[in-house]
């Protein structure tokens, strides 16, 4: 089957999730849907002692929305929290390695944006408690 | 109908000639929007380039012509409906009629009064009367379905109280094709309530078959143009002459008054009185036409067609492996809706779009139906009078490569 989109890595992705589970001592977790395809995503972060990410996720969807939340789960786990911070978008394409269509982009970055939404209300919650800086900085 | 007219008929529609990467196209969302026949799109032409004049108030010949084509669009959606002219208003489509429908009847509702739908509407006709309720402090209830997906009415008939001041209902479900007893319905709301209001959201149905206001005895009904060959951005709403002369407008401007002093401004009468501001002159004469291009095709000998080739769509989706058909399998009408396990219907749209087949994957605007029946999303064929048995087993060709895909 010549079809690009639907190579193999991606069909692994989607049939046998990586890091798919609830992490219950999360630092933070976001859920985040799709209401008009119904894709849904919850991803769970945890900040390890030594500033590492031990990443995971939950929901139903697409392949594409699935297998971009495995494949973005797989590749930050272990990395920094900066490395968090400072991921562009463009990552999720990359780790997709294939030509994502206008409308399928919606649900190839589902995950980027739920990752985001997360990430910016931990930090939120954390500038005012002064402490997210001090992180930061001694890492 | 034999394989000759269908291809005479399909050749009516340029687009269904269209090719993408040398294979030949194939549109099976036909409950979305329907294809144009050139009939229609002549007559959008020719009214750009022959007569193209605002309506009702020019003296000259052009605003004449523009003004009587305008009208006799009219009439002809009258005749059509079994409806007089003036019960005839030109809306955008069958939202605009609705939301306009809501605001004009929110005089009529009180705190704890209540409205009544169905659990399988479509967003346009269940939202405006969230929000009118919510404004009230009214009550929206939900008619809920039987086993086998059909609307209840036995519960129907509990649900419609003394109380109920607004029955409102999709006449063909956009989801699941079932076709509601309209008729029944409507009188059984009646011997509940005298005065209650009825609405029939009929924008699956005029597409298919034919709609008589008179004998159906409902007080409003919405469609929209598109789907029914007409363009988009133009629709009707039909009213009983009494009320619609009698509950306020909701929209004011130019053309709908008799007479505006600084303090104060009377209405014209109708359907003037509800069509403020310059209309949509191009595609209400176009729906007109294509109105009348559906009265001329053999209708009825198409419709039955039309219910094989759905029967036979169904037969050959059964064939395919772990495929769920979530539509009334029982039921005629062409709107058959699946899912196939362990692949989302995105990835199903994406990979037969590759062979030009298009077909309709979400939660098509239903999400409390969807909830309702706890699925997600689905996938969705709509077939219309130029379908084909061929285009039916492409379809089904294209269905098998993708489950082997996610196999
Ligand atoms: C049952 C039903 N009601 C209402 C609508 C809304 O029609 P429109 O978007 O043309 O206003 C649709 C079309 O999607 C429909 O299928």
């Amino acid at each position: 089957m010549d079809d690009e989109l639907y190579q193999e890595q991606i069909l692994d992705h989607y049939q046998h999730p990586r890091n798919k589970k609830v992490l219950k001592d999360a630092t933070f977790q976001h859920h985040e849907h799709n209401p008009s395809c119904g894709d849904d995503l919850t991803i769970y972060v945890k900040i390890k002692k030594n500033q590492t990410l031990q990443v995971a996720f939950q929901g139903h969807g697409c392949a594409i929305s699935q297998a971009s939340a495995s494949l973005l789960a797989e590749y930050l786990n272990n990395k920094s929290l900066s490395e968090l911070i400072i991921l562009p978008q463009e990552k999720i394409f990359q780790l997709l390695g294939i030509p994502i269509s206008n409308n399928r982009t919606k649900c190839a970055l589902l995950c980027y944006l739920t990752i985001r939404q997360g990430l910016q209300e931990y930090q939120h919650k954390n500038q005012t408690k002064g402490e997210y800086h001090a992180k930061i900085r001694n890492q | 109908m034999s394989k000759k007219t269908i291809n005479n008929l399909r050749k009516e529609f340029p687009l269904l000639k269209r090719k993408i990467n040398n294979k030949p196209l194939i549109y099976l969302d036909n409950a979305a929007t329907t294809q144009k026949p050139n009939y229609v799109i002549k007559c959008l032409q020719e009214y750009y380039t022959k007569y193209n004049a605002n309506v009702h108030r020019g003296l000259y010949t052009l605003s004449e012509q523009a003004t009587i084509e305008y009208e006799h669009a009219r009439s002809t959606i009258a005749q059509f409906l079994h409806a007089q002219p003036p019960e005839i208003i030109f809306t955008s489509g069958t939202t605009a009629s609705l939301n306009m429908l809501a605001r004009m009847l929110e005089h009529t509702i009180n705190k704890d009064d209540e409205i009544v739908i169905t659990i399988m509407e479509h967003h346009s006709n269940l939202v405006p009367w969230q929000e009118l309720a919510k404004r009230k402090q009214a009550k929206l209830k939900f008619i809920a379905l039987t086993k086998d997906l059909y609307l209840n009415m036995e519960e129907a008939a509990k649900l419609i109280t003394t109380k109920t001041k607004i029955l409102a209902f999709a006449y063909v479900s956009n989801v699941l094709g079932a076709i509601v007893p309209a008729q029944e319905l409507i009188n059984l709301a009646k011997k509940i309530n005298p005065n209650i209001i009825t609405i029939i959201d009929a924008a699956q149905a005029v597409p298919y078959f034919d709609i008589n206001v008179k004998e159906l005895n409902c007080d409003f009904l919405a469609f929209s143009g598109h789907k029914v060959m007409g363009p988009t951005g133009i629709g009707i709403l039909y009213g009983k002459f009494s009320l619609l002369n009698s509950l306020p407008p909701v929209n004011f401007g130019g053309e709908m008054i008799k007479e505006v002093t600084q303090n104060d401004a009377s209405w014209n009468e109708l359907p003037y009185k509800l069509e403020p501001g310059t209309p949509n002159i191009a595609d209400a004469i176009a729906l007109g036409k294509a109105i009348e291009y559906l009265n001329q095709l053999p209708r009825e000998k198409l419709l039955q067609d039309l219910h094989k080739l759905t029967k036979y769509t169904v037969e050959q989706l059964q064939t395919i492996p772990h495929l769920e058909i979530l539509s009334n399998q029982y039921s005629p009408h062409p709107i058959i809706t699946f899912s196939i396990k362990g692949i989302h219907p995105h990835d199903i749209a994406e990979i037969l779009n590759r062979d030009n087949i298009c077909i309709r994957a979400g939660t098509h605007c239903a999400m409390p139906l969807h909830k309702y029946l706890n699925i997600p999303a689905t996938s969705r064929i709509s077939l219309y009078y130029y379908n084909t048995i061929q285009e039916i087993d492409l379809l089904t060709k294209s269905l098998k490569k993708v489950v082997k895909i996610f196999q």
